[in-house]
């Protein structure tokens, strides 16, 4: 039986770029976001906010998270947070966010045509 | 369409980091920029230093930060750089600096440096709220406070932090959050850094204001001062 619409948990999708002098593997990135969750909101903040990475691209260092509808703001924030991920600078930087993941790339191919990054 | 202001930005002097941590401030959306000089520099380093920033498309604006001793000498440097620059940070590191600097219309932004990590900072208190609401002063959130400390001392920040906004929003004094970034990798998108807002308790609805409006406002003010039209607000020669 399919679930009813109303009940499904509803999902942002956030693309990001990594500006750092070392390449850095998904699961780093992704164990830096869980930390950072973790270290201003708590585990109770994590299991709400539940971040999972859904497209990494570690030679162009940027990469697709997902989240919970109503918790992009402390997503945002804990990636603003992050400075340091295995003693490398790292700024992780929000690049758009989208309900779907098509809206998403058609966005980001929109920025990259008109030459805008963010 | 919303423009953002990073009210900020120490780079290097005319390297090449410089030029790319601009041109990446550029980039992830800002148009304006404050970079903060030395009260001593030259005409010719300002004039540098904005060339870099209108080569990447970036209005720069010039910034001076005080960190005097006595409520004296902040007087008398308000009274040698109010003229020079357009931007006028006063780190507020003892009570008489910080009450000084909150009445006085001459500053602009009032930042509480987190400079010795092993003792309680200087905080905005009540009474300078109330001196800063009739001044225009805007309280600055530093957003390399937050990021550059360890877990404990990021929360004794945050807890002051939070103190001081709801001080700040209860009294009507306006609150900027700036990068404070010496390197490329010390800067954030305009949202992000707004977001960071929300661990100090501001309503998630006006924290876009601290990185738009509110500092766009405080440098067309002071723009408009430094004309040779202003003679005292509200009052310009038109002729």
């Amino acid at each position: 039986m399919n679930i009813q619409v109303a009940y499904r948990i509803k999902h942002r999708y956030v693309a990001f770029s990594i500006l750092s002098p070392a390449v850095l593997s998904m699961h780093e990135i992704k164990d830096a976001i869980e930390r950072s969750i973790i270290a201003l909101h708590g585990t109770y903040g994590l299991s709400k906010i539940m971040p999972e990475i859904i497209q990494y691209d570690q030679e162009d260092s940027n990469g697709v998270v997902r989240c919970n509808r109503d918790q992009v703001l402390p997503l945002r924030a804990s990636m603003a947070n992050i400075s340091i991920v295995n003693g490398n600078p790292v700024a992780l930087l929000v690049l758009r966010v989208s309900g779907t993941l098509q809206a998403l790339r058609a966005g980001l191919e929109k920025d990259r045509r008109l030459g805008n990054p963010t | 369409m919303r423009s953002y202001t990073d009210l900020n930005l120490r780079p290097r002097k005319n390297t090449e980091e410089a030029k790319m941590m601009l041109g990446i401030a550029a980039d992830i959306g800002y148009s304006k920029v404050a970079v903060s000089f030395s009260s001593e520099a030259g005409k010719e380093e300002i004039k540098k230093t904005r060339a870099l920033c209108s080569h990447v498309g970036l209005d720069m604006v010039t910034r001076v930060d005080l960190q005097p001793e006595s409520s004296g000498a902040l007087l008398k440097a308000l009274g040698n750089l109010r003229g020079r620059f357009e931007i006028i940070a006063v780190h507020c590191t003892t009570k008489d600096v910080s009450r000084q600097a909150a009445k006085d219309r001459r500053v602009d932004l009032l930042n509480f440096p987190h400079a010795d990590p092993t003792k309680r900072r200087l905080y905005f208190d009540h009474q300078e709220a109330a001196l800063a609401c009739k001044s225009l002063c805007a309280l600055e959130i530093d957003a390399c406070s937050i990021l550059n400390n360890d877990p404990v001392q990021k929360a004794r920040a945050l807890a002051t932090m939070q103190k001081e906004t709801t001080l700040a929003i209860k009294l009507d004094v306006p609150i900027v959050v700036s990068s404070g970034a010496t390197d490329r990798y010390g800067l954030r998108t305009p949202r992000d850094l707004a977001s960071l807002l929300t661990l100090v308790d501001v309503d998630s609805d006006s924290i876009l204001q601290a990185v738009s409006e509110i500092p766009a406002r405080i440098v067309e003010r002071n723009r408009a001062k430094l004309q040779s039209s202003f003679v005292s607000p509200g009052v310009r020669i038109v002729g």
